[in-house]
């Protein structure tokens, strides 16, 4: 019970829950003495699930997604939902219907998101914790770097999406945050691999260990602010392993194609939300379907995601889809060739998470979409092409040392997250 | 961009404000992604599954399906065992 008055508080002081549960998994396993928060758009049975939106305010899954059975069956214990912006649609985790979280840091400060709430609770647990996270283009690596704790985004496809909200199918990955590399490192063994119930997920084939020369992303580090680039540097050098800083070609394309394609997806996604099946409903009174749909979406979406279906839509319209939609999704090819031809000459490639420190809660929320966009720079563009990447605290408070392999190259990961900078 | 009538096929009401908040920022957005205009695609595959693998199927064997109460139990407005929905016509 000791877990979960500590959850309690830590919620009533930084709003990172939006359920506390205690279920404990199976009698015996590799996860046993751990505890698992999930992010709120993974279904666990019984447990309302709302990705942070008003849409899906009372809905209760009835089945558990194949991350937390897995877990479940290894003897983790469930101890509740953390706090998102909603569908994920968001950089700093000022975007939730419910709550607010705030920097573990710097309370002024945002959280990072859009896995806000993960980031929270895995830096103030006191226990054993590993949080259950998820990324579309930086949800893991900006609130790992944020709030100073490891973040595991993994290679696209590696762990099952079975049983989560989707945002972007092609770019939705399921990954971890904790602050002890172990915990994260046994957790990951558990999860990832193929799983019938989603025909995206992969096995794959890891890629050998051994990290002789890395890449430093010369363009990454120009954009990131000069102390934490300072910080960086320093890392580097301390790892006493080969670097040569590398030039992008497509870097600012990579932000434009990440959206398009983020929000195209995202807006086919949210058409299935109609009020009659799961989530808010209303009287039908004498509203036509057309109306009755119309008025559930319109007060229950959010700002930000009507924005995304505006603009999803608008790009995957007859007169724009190859504007847009198709040559977004051609620019990810070049940008794909381009970090292969990389991996063949770079163990590993290296960059800050994010390019500055948090903004204060007040700023973000002043900040244009576009230039909370912008702010995604450092981690579109592996998130894009789906390569395992992971961020690592270093420094004095919010920079992230943001690692990235190509793909099945996590075991590489790990190893360099644990030598000492 | 006409935000409105995108809006309207997306099934969405806006307020003046958000039409007027939306209208900006998506011409905003818009322009900050012209950058992708100018890259040279031509002959090249658009990516749509990163990792490279297509025509996965699992085996043709029948699972436990949810039963008709689990797969209603969030719905408000239930006739006969059906999802009822507004008058479409």
């Amino acid at each position: 019970m000791k877990v979960i008055e500590e959850c309690k508080k830590i919620d009533k002081e930084y709003e990172a829950f939006l359920e506390i549960v205690k279920i404990e998994g199976s009698s015996d396993g590799a996860l046993s003495g751990i505890y698992f928060s999930f992010k709120d758009n993974i279904c666990i049975k019984g447990v309302r699930t709302t990705a942070g939106s008003r849409i899906l305010e009372n809905y209760n899954p009835v089945f558990d997604a194949t991350v937390v059975e897995r877990i479940k069956r290894e003897g983790g214990t469930i101890i509740g939902k953390t706090c998102m912006d909603e569908f994920g649609f968001g950089t700093f985790g000022t975007n939730c219907a419910f709550k607010q979280p705030k920097n573990p840091i710097d309370k002024t400060r945002v959280p990072g998101g859009s896995s806000s709430g993960g980031g929270v609770l895995t830096r103030l647990a006191h226990f054993p914790h590993v949080a259950v996270v998820e990324s579309t283009g930086g949800s893991i690596s900006a609130p790992a770097a944020f709030c100073g704790v490891y973040g595991l985004t993994p290679t696209y496809g590696r762990v099952s999406r079975h049983g989560l909200i989707s945002y972007s199918n092609s770019m939705d990955k399921i990954g971890l945050m904790s602050k002890d590399l172990k915990l994260m490192k046994k957790t990951w063994d558990i999860i990832k691999g193929k799983d019938q119930k989603d025909s995206t997920s992969v096995e794959g084939i890891e890629k050998e260990l051994g990290v002789k020369k890395i890449g430093v992303i010369s363009d990454y580090m120009t954009a990131s602010d000069e102390s934490i680039r300072n910080e960086v540097e320093e890392h580097i050098s301390r790892l006493g392993v080969k670097h040569e800083l590398i030039d992008l070609k497509l870097v600012h394309e990579a932000l434009s194609a990440y959206y398009i394609l983020a929000v195209c997806e995202a807006s086919t996604n949210l058409a299935k939300y109609c009020g009659l099946r799961y989530g808010a409903q209303g009287r039908f009174g004498d509203k036509t379907f057309e109306d009755y749909v119309t008025s559930i979406r319109s007060g229950n979406f959010g700002k930000e995601a009507k924005r995304r279906i505006i603009l999803g839509s608008f790009a995957r319209t007859k007169g724009h889809r190859a504007e847009y939609y198709l040559q977004a999704a051609k620019v990810r090819t070049l940008i794909i060739r381009e970090f292969k031809e990389l991996f063949k000459k770079y163990d590993m490639l290296i960059a800050p998470t994010m390019p500055s420190e948090p903004p204060t809660l007040v700023d973000a929320k002043k900040m244009l979409p576009a230039k909370v966009y912008a702010n995604d720079l450092l981690t579109c563009a592996p998130n894009l092409c789906g390569f395992p990447m992971l961020s690592k605290p270093i420094g004095k408070r919010f920079t992230g040392l943001h690692m990235i392999c190509d793909h099945f190259g996590e075991n590489k990961l790990f190893e360099v997250a644990k030598w000492r900078g | 961009m006409d935000v409105k009538r995108i809006a309207e096929i997306s099934r969405l009401k806006l307020s003046e404000e958000e039409l007027r908040d939306f209208s900006k920022d998506v011409s905003d957005v818009l322009r900050a992604f012209e950058d992708l205009k100018r890259v040279n695609t031509e002959g090249v595959e658009p990516s749509f599954h990163v990792v490279g693998i297509e025509g996965e199927f699992r085996e043709d064997v029948i699972e436990k399906p949810l039963t008709q109460s689990e797969a209603l139990s969030n719905v408000k407005s239930i006739r006969r065992g059906y999802v009822k929905s507004p008058k479409l016509i």
